[in-house]
């Protein structure tokens, strides 16, 4: 076999150039994707160009993001769209089952073809389907004709492209010569016409336009259940958001389309028209319908309850039909405020999913839409419950611990809370018994996944459930599990999914409103692992004349608080904390100022543009005090020709071994007390410069010391800074809850089981024993998290940043399988959630 | 016009050069090939033209710097040239270029080029002090600091510190930062104020760090490495007001750094990049590159401007929350009207492609986090956050250029979505820099260097519709066109 050299990789580039001017698609330039091959198998070994065995490696994605799924003939296309280039991607799926008999299905989508890309003209590559520049977010459009045949295709917003004198679009491709702008249009792509120019028996059609007053960036459709076929002729609705401008007015704007099917591919007109006077983010529809449209607002200046916090709800039927000149603006039904329950403070949402249908194995139903799931533009995890309009209260209750059960309410579970967060017994026919008195929950805080959360979706309901599962039971089925011995297949009723910056994707237990966990949903027997402190705790440096070292004394369990050092299950992080004795300030590690005598023995140290209020007003509220201290790093006179005086030549010899005491604080100074440490350079006990050296320049380190109430010990998580501690009396390390990870006793005459802002603890301890005389001697332990949120992640590649995800039935494939664009590298993952863990599980398509 | 005169000077001055050519030959020495306008053949020099241009700096008396790199190394040294602004300004204003046909590449026209001097090799980005007069750009090969004097009235060009107003050969550098300061590879160029310890008053200053670390010691193999920051007084460049270290081998790997900022308000220095010295070679000097191979930290510096030659270095990874280990340039986002602080810090990082929004609390003791990351088009490079006029106020627009798209993306930070995206300004757009934006503008005008094309891309932005973004022109082009 002979090498390609470069005379050949310049032939097949130019019979690819001639080849798309044929036939108006491409493969992208060769060159680089045979490169890109060959190094992902350099890099990613055996086992990522193993996935090629499926038809994976030859993708060529730039910055993957949205995903939709459109019919086209027997199958299905999955399209992905390329952010960083012009173009969508496309992989057949067949959905033909085998007949009952086990005879070969009756298809043409053969399985050569079956999870492959659609090829480009040389046909060992993927085709690239241009449809303008950094295409974003893709809705499918799904429609049968009058005759029963399929029409699909998808809608794709996002896209930039050329465009003439009156916006008119001239090309949309990247090698057009011209000024290119955001395109006000939403691209239509008709996926059988596509299916049929790679198979040559049809030219491939240009999208279509459907014009807009500002670019889009979002786009859904109606989303069929699973299993549901389209009615012959009829059309269906789908909705697109515009790019809103608040600062120069230009608002944002919902248009309603109708997709009908016609002869030619499906044609898409705008019916309705409205304006928003928000920063939206992204829109929702609840699966199987179309009432009712959410929208994600992430307007800036929130207000709790009011703009920029959570989602409106719009009932479609009001969107009124578009007319010239200015829109009406949208009617909304009622906003869904996500505020934040521990802060009050408002909390936008940047991406959205609504809940399928489901039954709970205890047999509760909900309908769909009960729940929405959030994704918020601080990068948290939000659950609205639709029936409140509100944050969703904490997690349901498992029946009392002695297995009692509450007058009225049958399992727990069934107790209805409100929107006020009393909490109603629900009775038999279903109506509500009145509301315990005196009884309140609170509403739940934000999950937290590693990174900033993304985008958000649901698991569909299985077509079918696999042999063996009871009636009604639920079936979504995610195998959990840490290792070979481990792993179990576990039915959930509604299983959410979230993807991160960090590049991974995460599964919720939905009824729940907790992480699937790999820890305790793989051991259903045990006891949810709790956090635990690693009480083997280190001390450095050892002190002077062998003192001996303080001692951390984690607070003892009781009633409230069954863990050592009350970590908290969801609370604790799985982290290293650090207490530093006379350690650095926060912000104040280093500081130049100047040094002058102050009164008749006191120092005034003034530091140039530092304002000390913001430390003695922090949001730690114990930053900085009268009593810490400084110590001198090195001793200068700004003027390089004069000389210091001899006492700070000596002193600049031990740099930082000496600290003087805060006296005053001003708004850029300290006033010092002279140092009491040590001899001066003429043997006199502590050190005050004489007034012969000052002023003079200084480097100075602030510590911690005797100040606020003689906390001379700070507190840090990791990075993060938690407050001061002092000798001898408890401090307790709040975090913020990531996780409900446990199963939640409701007892309506004692609430203390149920989890509280107040009771967010991340540990607690004591430190005891002799004080050091080290500065910045460190006392450090660890603590175990306990939880193992299932996840899933493209290990095979460099760089992260997952995108969208998007999950897929089929009558062939009943079960759900997930696609999420792993943007950041280049990649798309494919997950059985049935087999994670199992041999092509989980596939990465590159 | 003036290069005429530049072109006349360099003749008398390099009448014999031709013999002095051949002297060199017969020495078994590479030959002296100068750049246009100066040469080649300096008896006839080229016209005078852009050659992988890197830097770009806008002179408050209008004029457009342009740092010509002589990647290639087809010549003996790079060029400064400026560029008139009225010239540049008709691509603004022109009706026919707001039409849909993009505006077809063109050559400058030789009176544009107002000034043009000689400098060293691998230009990066340009800067002009606060003086408005003169210009500093690094050569990462020589380790020397390139300055030009400006002529605000004419545009004309020189050498800083040079032997006069037509003294335009400044190859030799303004001053070998790599003897001088261990400073072996001056690449950003910022100016600032700094305050020794126990002055009173705050020192115009330029910053420039290092992209190539200095390697203090090898012990067992092991390299360890500093990277030196200098505060230069822009009364006399010559003279440091400071040198320290931006990152030792105690401090952050000691490191070199890409981009960097200064946050007036905190008095700070914020740095980005990576960049280390490879050991475990046999032969020569240990070589120097990007740590992406190294590491899978991405470190931001926050260095102080008021400690002197021992300023205090803070360090934050934002690898964890976005899994890149690559930034590629910072900026700051607007002041808050309250604090008076800028809360946010722009980033556009690598592996993955994204605009990285990262919180500064106003509260020194809370933590800096990255609060947003945004998917950005292939291989983002430079960014500039856009100077809004006084009539215009509105959310932060940041422009950021796209090497391997060939294009600029407009990033609205009030959306926090990529709003515009302007294409085929040519093969790897590089350095952005912005006009003076006037009340009464409707866009800002911005100009791109556009590195293998030998080009500048003039491009304008709607401030309001963000998403109108247009191509105004293409200025240049290189002899052979790229592939």
């Amino acid at each position: 076999m002979r090498r390609l050299d470069h005379s050949d990789l310049d032939a097949i580039d130019a019979s690819v150039a001639l080849v798309r001017a044929q036939h108006g698609f491409r493969v992208i330039g060769l060159r680089r994707l045979l490169s890109a091959s060959l190094l992902a198998c350099v890099l990613f070994g055996v086992q990522s160009c193993t996935a090629a065995g499926s038809g994976t490696t030859q993708s060529n994605f730039f910055a993957p993001a949205g995903l939709a799924v459109a019919p086209a003939r027997d199958r299905d296309l999955l399209f992905i769209a390329s952010t960083g280039g012009d173009d969508l991607r496309a992989i057949s799926m067949c959905n033909t089952p085998s007949p009952a008999d086990g005879g070969a299905p009756v298809t043409t989508c053969t399985d050569a073809e079956d999870f492959h890309f659609l090829p480009g003209p040389i046909r060992v590559f993927a085709g690239s389907f241009p449809v303008g520049d950094r295409p974003v977010r893709l809705a499918s459009v799904n429609l049968r004709d009058g005759s029963g045949a399929v029409v699909g295709g998808v809608l794709v917003a996002g896209v930039a492209a050329l465009v003439d004198a009156t916006g008119g679009v001239v090309d949309g491709g990247s090698a057009d010569a011209g000024t290119v702008v955001a395109l006000p249009a939403l691209k239509l792509v008709d996926s059988v016409n596509l299916l049929d120019a790679t198979k040559h028996t049809a030219t491939m059609k240009v999208p279509s336009d459907i014009t807009l007053d500002a670019p889009p960036i979002d786009v859904v459709s109606l989303q069929l259940l699973t299993g549901q076929t389209p009615a012959s002729g009829a059309s269906q609705p789908a909705f697109v958001l515009t790019q809103a401008n608040v600062a120069s007015g230009v608002p944002a704007e919902i248009s309603a389309l109708s997709l009908t099917p016609s002869a030619s591919g499906p044609v898409a007109t705008v019916v309705g028209r409205c304006a928003l006077d928000i920063l939206a983010t992204r829109l929702a529809l609840v699966p199987g319908r179309s009432d009712l449209l959410y929208v994600g607002d992430g307007s800036p200046n929130a207000v709790a309850g009011g703009i920029g916090d959570g989602a409106l709800e719009i009932v479609t039927a009001k969107i009124p039909a578009p007319t010239s000149g200015t829109l009406a603006p949208c009617v909304i039904n009622r906003r869904l405020p996500a505020t934040d329950a521990a802060t009050g403070k408002p909390r936008g949402l940047a991406s959205l999913a609504l809940s399928p249908a489901y039954t709970t194995i205890d047999g509760r139903s909900y309908p769909a839409g009960a729940q929405l799931l959030a994704a918020s533009t601080d990068g948290l995890v939000v659950f609205l419950r639709t029936d409140l309009g509100t944050v969703a209260p904490i997690p349901p209750f498992t029946p009392l611990a002695d297995g009692g059960t509450v007058i009225g309410v049958i399992d727990g579970r069934t107790a209805y809370v409100t929107a006020d967060g009393g909490v109603a017994p629900v009775l038999a026919d279903g109506g509500l018994d009145a509301p315990f008195a005196g009884v309140a929950v609170q509403p739940m805080e934000p999950l937290r996944v590693n990174g900033l959360a993304r985008e958000v979706s649901y698991l569909q309901t299985p077509l079918t459930c696999p042999a063996g599962t009871a009636p009604n039971a639920p079936c979504e089925i995610i195998r959990v599990g840490s290792s070979i011995n481990s792993f179990l297949s576990v039915n959930f009723a509604l299983v959410g999914l979230v993807t991160s910056t960090d590049g991974s994707m995460v599964f919720i237990d939905g009824d729940d409103r907790r992480f699937i966990s790999d820890t305790r949903d793989s051991n259903a027997a045990a006891i949810p692992t709790q956090p635990a402190v690693n009480t083997s705790y280190s001390f450095s440096p050892a002190q002077p004349n062998g003192q001996a070292a303080p001692v951390v004394a984690f607070a003892s369990t009781n009633s409230a608080e069954i863990n050592l050092g009350w970590t908290t299950a969801g609370v604790s992080r799985q982290s290293t904390w650090r207490a530093i004795w006379h350690a650095q300030v926060p912000g104040l590690e280093r500081q130049g100022g100047k040094l002058t005598r102050e009164g008749t023995t006191q120092l005034r140290f003034t530091m140039p543009g530092v304002d000390l209020t913001r430390w003695t007003n922090s949001a730690l509220n114990d930053a900085l005090d009268v009593g810490d201290v400084l110590a001198f790093e090195a001793y200068s006179l700004p003027d390089p020709a004069a000389t210091l005086c001899p006492e700070l030549v000596i002193e600049n010899e031990n740099p930082l071994s000496r600290e003087f005491t805060i006296a005053a604080i001003g708004p850029d100074y300290f006033i010092l007390n002279p140092s009491k440490q040590g001899l001066s350079g003429n043997g006199a006990p502590g050190f005050n410069p004489p007034d012969s050296c000052l002023p003079a320049g200084a480097t100075v380190e602030v510590r911690t010391g005797a100040g606020l109430g003689n906390k001379p010990w700070l507190v840090i998580q990791g990075d993060l800074i938690h407050g001061r501690a002092a000798m001898n009396q408890q401090f307790i390390g709040a975090e913020t809850r990531f996780d409900y990870p446990l199963q939640y006793v409701f007892d309506p005459t004692n609430l203390a089981s149920l989890p509280t802002f107040s009771d967010d603890i991340g540990v607690a301890f004591t430190i005891t024993g002799q004080e050091p005389v080290t500065p910045q001697s460190t006392l450090t332990f660890g603590i175990t998290s306990g939880q193992s949120p299932t996840r899933v992640s493209d290990t095979g590649s460099a760089g992260g940043f997952a995108g969208a995800v998007l999950t897929y039935t089929s009558l062939k494939l009943p079960g759900n399988l997930v696609f999420f664009s792993s943007t950041g590298s280049d990649s798309l993952l494919q997950i059985d959630p049935s087999l994670i863990g199992v041999t092509n599980g989980v596939i990465a398509y590159r | 016009m003036l290069v005429h005169a530049i072109e006349r000077t360099v003749r008398r001055g390099l009448v014999a050069v031709p013999l002095a050519c051949a002297l060199l030959c017969a020495c078994d020495t590479v030959p002296t090939i100068l750049p246009p306008p100066f040469g080649p053949n300096t008896n006839s020099p080229q016209a005078p033209r852009l050659f992988f241009p890197t830097g770009l700096a806008v002179a408050p008396s209008g004029q457009l710097l342009v740092a010509n790199a002589n990647f290639d190394q087809a010549f003996s040294a790079g060029t400064v040239v400026s560029l008139d602004p009225s010239y540049l300004n008709s691509f603004f204003t022109n009706a026919e270029s707001s039409s849909s046909v993009a505006p077809p590449p063109v050559d400058i026209p030789r009176a544009a080029f107002l000034g043009a001097a000689m400098i060293g090799n691998y230009a990066g980005p340009l800067t002009i002090d606060q003086t408005g007069l003169r210009a500093f750009t690094g050569s990462r090969d020589t380790g020397t600091l390139n300055a030009l004097t400006l002529d605000p009235a004419t545009g004309a060009l020189s050498c800083s510190g040079g032997t006069g107003s037509s003294d335009v050969d400044c190859r030799s550098g303004f001053m070998n930062t790599a003897s001088r300061f261990n400073l072996l590879g001056p690449y950003a160029i910022v100016p600032g104020v700094s305050r020794l310890p126990g002055a009173t008053t705050d020192v115009p200053v330029l910053f420039v760090s290092t992209l190539i670390p200095y390697i203090d010691t090898v012990i067992s193999s092991t390299l360890y490495t500093s990277a030196p920051l200098a505060a230069l007084r822009v009364s006399d460049p010559t003279q440091p007001l400071w040198v320290g270290n931006a990152s030792s081998d105690l401090i952050a790997g000691g490191i070199g750094a890409g981009p960097m900022i200064f946050d007036a308000q905190r008095r700070k220095l914020v740095l980005g990049g990576c960049y280390t010295r490879f050991g475990g070679q046999n032969v020569g000097a240990p070589s120097s590159g990007k740590c992406t191979t190294t590491t899978s930290a991405n470190l931001i510096r926050f260095v102080g401007v008021d400690e002197g030659p021992n300023p205090g270095v803070q360090v934050v990874d934002i690898a964890s929350s976005i899994s890149s280990n690559d930034t590629e340039d910072l900026a700051l986002g607007n002041n808050d009207p309250t604090s008076g602080l800028a809360q946010t810090l722009y980033a556009v990082t690598r592996t993955p492609d994204l605009l990285v929004e990262i919180g500064l609390p106003s509260d020194p003791t809370q933590t800096v986090q990255v609060t947003r990351a945004t998917s950005m088009p292939i291989a983002p490079s430079q960014m500039i956050r856009l100077a809004r006029p006084s009539d215009q106020p509105g959310p932060d627009l940041i422009a950021v250029t796209l090497e391997s798209s060939r294009s600029v993306a407009i990033y609205d930070a009030s959306a926090g979505q990529v709003v515009g995206q302007i294409e085929n300004l040519g093969v790897s757009p590089f350095a952005i820099a912005q006009f003076p934006a006037h009340p009464g503008d409707t866009t800002a005008r911005l100009a791109v260097s556009v590195f293998e094309e030998c080009r500048v891309a003039l491009i304008d932005v709607n401030f309001a519709r963000p998403w109108e973004v247009r191509l105004r022109g293409r200025l240049g082009s290189c002899p052979i066109a790229p592939p």
